[in-house]
């Protein structure tokens, strides 16, 4: 099994009593007797940026450093250990998925690791994302938490990277083909465009917006309203001010014209229903399709607000339970 | 979709405030303090490092000023499906989700608290810099031991600015 290992903090250059983070995973990787190929993050980074973290690290953790081949490439690997920060989570898994695509990445972060005189060198970029990471208590094969160091010593960081190591081996080996450990780790990491969910988003709030003196009669409106920030309060405030200009009668049948939906959707219903599905994940929710089926049924079909209003919940539930 | 202006919170926020700067104003705070010895470092680090934060200042400015432009989800129209909008649909309901988009993120708030918080480091690294020109003749970390207190509270600063950063969206949000 190959691991390709994607740390900003991999220094090609390192002396072996000053080894960055990167090199550190890489040689445990090794000693697990992993088959490894380091790769330093795509993205333009300085020759000397780490600099300065290496001159003040006086105390050593001496885990070998080796000189890392592959630099600036990404080779097509059984497996991907990137190191993720909120900043760069994103391009992360862009820049690999452009690559390498459908290729499974686990995650890892953590907390400061190196040790100086009586205090950690601790870095501030090792911030978690909860939508990404997954705790210990929940332990998974497809991403890992790796627990903030408080010593910062060899001990700790031997904890943290054999967990690494164990949970690859164990579950992640033998999971990757899995399908259900594919969809789920696509879902976390090569969440699929949503073109379409997310014009269909915009398109219900242009069309809501307009049918907004429905929403004391028709609850869901109301709901769907205040969801996309269009609050009472909101309304009549000063800052609402612009979006009551733009709410008239003239637009209201515009957005009720079905040619208003489908110019953007496109003309055919089983094509926008199949892109729908594809972005959504799965079988599309009732709501959902109602409300394609009247932007393409019998004129007239999309004067109900109550239609766009339950579907558009229903796309707003799916796109929060992706960010959570 | 991936924003040039995330891109750009990357190379500021990860790869130089908080990988490089943030760094070593750690390493000079140690040197201060006594606890490591790099004299290399210590030389240049007042001429060459610290005076980053001028340019790197001018960098955060213009990020956060940028994100209402460029993370807003008016930008969904310069792209298929949207971009295929008749002209009038592209102008009033491009207005109408900004409008609510920056309402629902708050984004007043975010970008007056960013702003806030570089204004904030500029002023301590101001001080410091006025301090500097007091010791002019003295660089060394050991002998600039009574700026330490205003080095940390600037160092502080920079985490605060740090943070403030990257608690903005990562993606352009529609709901």
């Amino acid at each position: 099994m190959l691991i390709g290992l994607i740390d900003d903090t991999l220094d090609p250059g390192a002396r072996p009593e000053r080894t960055p983070r990167g090199n550190s995973i890489k040689a445990l990787l090794e000693r697990e007797r992993f088959d490894v190929v380091s790769v330093k993050r795509l993205t333009k980074r300085g020759e000397k940026i780490f600099e300065e973290r290496v001159a003040s690290l006086p105390a050593p953790i001496d885990l070998g450093a080796t000189e890392i081949p592959g630099y600036q490439a990404i080779p097509q690997c059984d497996l991907y250990l990137v190191h993720i920060t909120q900043d760069l989570a994103p391009l992360f898994v862009e820049q690999v998925n452009a690559r390498v695509p459908k290729t499974p990445m686990v995650g890892y972060s953590g907390g400061g690791l190196f040790l100086t005189k009586g205090k950690i060198f601790e870095s501030a970029e090792l911030t978690l994302i909860d939508k990404i990471t997954i705790h210990l208590s929940e332990p998974s094969y497809y991403a890992v938490y790796q627990p903030t160091v408080h010593r910062g010593n060899e001990t700790d960081f031997t904890i943290v990277v054999r967990s690494l190591c164990d949970l690859t081996r164990s579950r992640s080996a033998g999971a990757l083909t899995e399908d259900a450990f594919l969809s789920e780790f696509h879902r976390l990491f090569t969440r699929p465009g949503a073109n379409y969910l997310s014009a269909m988003m915009v398109l219900c709030q242009g069309y809501l917006a307009m049918h907004a003196d429905t929403r004391d009669t028709h609850p869901e409106v109301d709901d769907a309203l205040i969801a996309m920030g269009l609050t009472s309060e909101f309304v009549g405030s000063d800052a609402g001010g612009r979006v009551r200009d733009l709410t008239n009668d003239k637009r209201k049948r515009e957005v009720s014209r079905s040619s208003w939906w489908q110019r953007v959707l496109g003309d055919r219903l089983e094509d926008l229903n199949a892109k729908l599905s594809e972005e959504y994940g799965g079988e599309l929710p009732d709501a959902v399709r109602a409300l394609t089926q009247s932007i393409y049924g019998k004129p007239g079909e999309l004067a109900n607000p109550v239609i766009a209003a339950v579907a558009y919940s229903a796309i707003l539930k799916k796109f929060r339970s992706r960010s959570k | 979709m991936i924003s040039n202006w995330q891109r750009r919170r990357g190379a500021f926020n990860h790869d130089w405030l908080k990988n490089q700067y943030l760094l070593a104003i750690d390493a000079w705070i140690n040197l201060q303090n006594g606890e490591i010895a790099n004299s290399e470092f210590e030389k240049r680090f007042i001429q060459e490092v610290f005076i980053q934060w001028e340019s790197g200042s001018k960098q955060a400015l213009a990020l956060v000023k940028d994100f209402e432009i460029e993370m807003s989800p008016r930008r969904l129209f310069e792209l298929a499906p949207l971009a295929r909008s008749d002209d009038s649909t592209k102008l009033w309901l491009a207005e109408l989700i900004h409008d609510l988009w920056r309402m629902r993120q708050l984004v007043d708030a975010r970008v007056s608290e960013a702003r806030i918080a570089i204004e904030s480091a500029n002023a301590a690294y101001a001080r410091i810099q006025g301090s500097l020109k007091e010791d002019m003749d003295i660089q060394s970390a050991k002998s600039l031991h009574h700026l330490e207190p205003q080095f940390s509270e600037f160092r502080i600063l920079c985490i605060g600015l740090a943070k403030t950063i990257e608690a903005f969206p990562s993606e352009v949000k529609i709901a």
